[in-house]
């Protein structure tokens, strides 16, 4: 039998990021994906061996423009265990507040993203709508609607002026808290939205342990784990967390954790904000001291992880990187062998992947042999298109 | 640096415990020491040949998570950290070995725990460590006309 290659990818150059996902199907089933990486390859890890640690955080903030608060709160909690730094109480809460509001607009994006491939463009307009108020709050917060530049080795270097601001905070987060449960409701009750999420792209428990998943996708897998929660830093330990769990792991699931964090994070910036207390929000570091450490943090896709030796200069000898979506694409794999062809964009954003793209899909035709790109527009097209008896 | 008596959360002492006692047991001579860094870090040092053993008693027995791998060039050597997370018990295992940095290599784990696929593949590229018996050793993030023998992260002189 021939078969069909169908390439997606590897970039698109004004919205989102590369990735080259080739697809091999027969007829419309996917029976084969092989992933190339590597199109943004910036060399972060090179670089930061060549900066001060000072530098460092302003560096990684640069790895990601959706979770931009988690790589340097990660690099300065790993850089604060090497060194034995104490951070102040009122840091470990000004670091808490703006990673929840940064997980309710990443989970929001997403969620756009989402309802934007499956067709549903009312639906993506809304949660996007219900995002921009949060990244307005962090340009009033923060100076910036991203890279906040918030973290610095040994606390924050800016606080939040609460006497000013918890006003327009708890404003902001009362007002989009009734939306967002309406738009839970609608994914879980419209029939619509339900044929497109429901038992596609399902990751069993099993092979998501196997990948070692993290995150929002291990969480619709059945696997209960959360950095905040299992091994509390910043102020969680304080404010506690609810972590949500569900155990079908299809992309229906990914949708409602998503959702259900985005909610379960308004609550955690109120707690938070309720105990706030007040005093420093930065100890210097006095010295450098030679050893190694590990920062994790869980970031919105999952958990991230810096590994930092420090030989006693003021230059790092090793930073290593590890954030969340590496683990997470390898389990497109699984969850889309075996679906529709008209799926596969869908079970690709389902995780997140925070390359963020996946813009450009190669077809081939396994019977055929014969290759044709096309973009997820013509391939969302095809969907409508496809033949009801397959 | 803390010994093992001196760290306060007793379930996650224990279950270091149980960890090294298991390590030892099924290593015998190729396990080498453990360290507390806090109640959340251990480094737990073995030799390189022991890596697929290991793995298996993390990952079967105690449900050990891979998060990452970090090689460490240390001009000689690499130091290879393995980095397991037991969710459960908010603790970071961290298996270091060492290999000399001429023919660089370690037996591979992607067969026992696929999750290391990825990562070993990216060691090989950017340090150019073999992962001996990887099933497939192919590039993964440099470019197609990159050099094979040029590894970004690899010291040289």
């Amino acid at each position: 039998m021939s078969e069909a290659i169908v390439p997606i990818g590897p970039y698109h150059p004004a919205l989102k990021e590369p990735e080259f996902f080739k697809i091999f199907v027969d007829g419309e089933k996917v029976v084969n994906v092989a992933i190339r990486l590597g199109y943004t390859h910036r060399g972060i890890e090179y670089l930061a061996e060549r900066k001060t640690f000072n530098e460092i955080p302003f560096l990684v903030e640069r790895i990601c423009g959706i979770c931009s608060n988690v790589h340097p709160m990660c690099f300065c909690q790993a850089v604060e265990e090497t060194w034995g730094l104490q951070v102040p109480d009122r840091a470990k809460y000004i670091r808490t507040i703006v990673g929840e509001l940064e997980r309710i607009h990443s989970h929001l994006l997403w969620a756009g993203v989402a309802a934007h491939i499956i067709g549903y463009d009312t639906l993506f307009m809304h949660f996007w709508r219900h995002r921009e108020p949060v990244c307005e709050l962090f340009e009033t917060l923060t100076g910036n609607r991203q890279n906040y530049a918030m973290n610095c080795i040994g606390g924050v270097r800016k606080d939040i002026d609460l006497t000013k601001h918890e006003a327009l905070i708890l404003r902001t987060l009362t007002q989009i808290r009734p939306s967002l449960v309406r738009l839970e409701r609608a994914v879980t009750e419209d029939p619509a939205i339900r044929a497109r999420v429901e038992d596609i792209g399902v990751l069993s428990k099993d092979q998501a342990r196997k990948l070692c998943v993290v995150g929002p996708v291990a969480r619709a897998s059945g696997l209960a784990m959360d950095v905040r929660k299992d091994e509390p830093y910043a102020a969680y330990k304080e404010v506690g967390v609810d972590t949500k769990v569900l155990t079908e792991g299809d992309v229906l699931s990914r949708m409602l954790v998503r959702l259900l964090e985005a909610l379960e994070s308004i609550e955690i910036v109120k707690r938070a904000l309720d105990a706030i207390p007040q005093g420093p929000i930065r100890f210097e570091p006095r010295e450098i001291v030679p050893g190694d450490g590990i920062g994790k943090v869980e970031a919105p896709r999952g958990e991230d992880i810096h590994y930092v030796r420090s030989n006693g200069t003021d230059i790092p000898e090793r930073v290593k990187i590890r954030a969340p979506s590496y683990m997470n694409v390898p389990s497109i794999i699984p969850q889309i062998i075996g679906s529709s062809l008209a799926d596969a964009s869908l079970i690709i954003a389902a995780v997140d992947p925070c390359f963020c793209c996946t813009e450009r899909i190669a077809v081939l035709d396994i019977k055929t042999n014969r290759e044709s790109s096309l973009n997820f527009e013509l391939l969302a097209q095809r969907w409508k298109k496809r033949p009801t008896h397959s | 640096m803390l010994s093992l008596t001196a760290c306060s959360q007793v379930r996650v002492l224990s279950s270091v415990a149980q960890l090294v006692e298991k390590l030892r047991t099924v290593l015998g001579d190729r396990f080498q020491d453990c360290s507390m860094r806090n109640e959340r870090r251990a480094y737990i040092r073995i030799r390189k040949d022991g890596i697929r053993d290991c793995v298996r008693v993390l990952f079967d027995q105690f449900e050990a998570r891979l998060s990452t791998i970090s090689a460490v060039d240390r001009n000689f050597k690499f130091d290879v950290l393995y980095h397991f997370t037991l969710d459960q018990e908010g603790l970071v295992a961290n298996i270091c070995l060492s290999t000399p940095k001429q023919a660089a290599s370690i037996d591979t784990v992607t067969d026992i725990l696929p999750a290391a696929n990825w990562i070993e593949r990216e060691i090989r590229e950017l340090f150019g460590i073999e992962f001996i018996g990887h099933p497939s050793p192919e590039k993964l993030l440099t470019s197609d006309d990159w050099p094979e023998n040029e590894h970004p992260l690899r010291r040289t002189g």
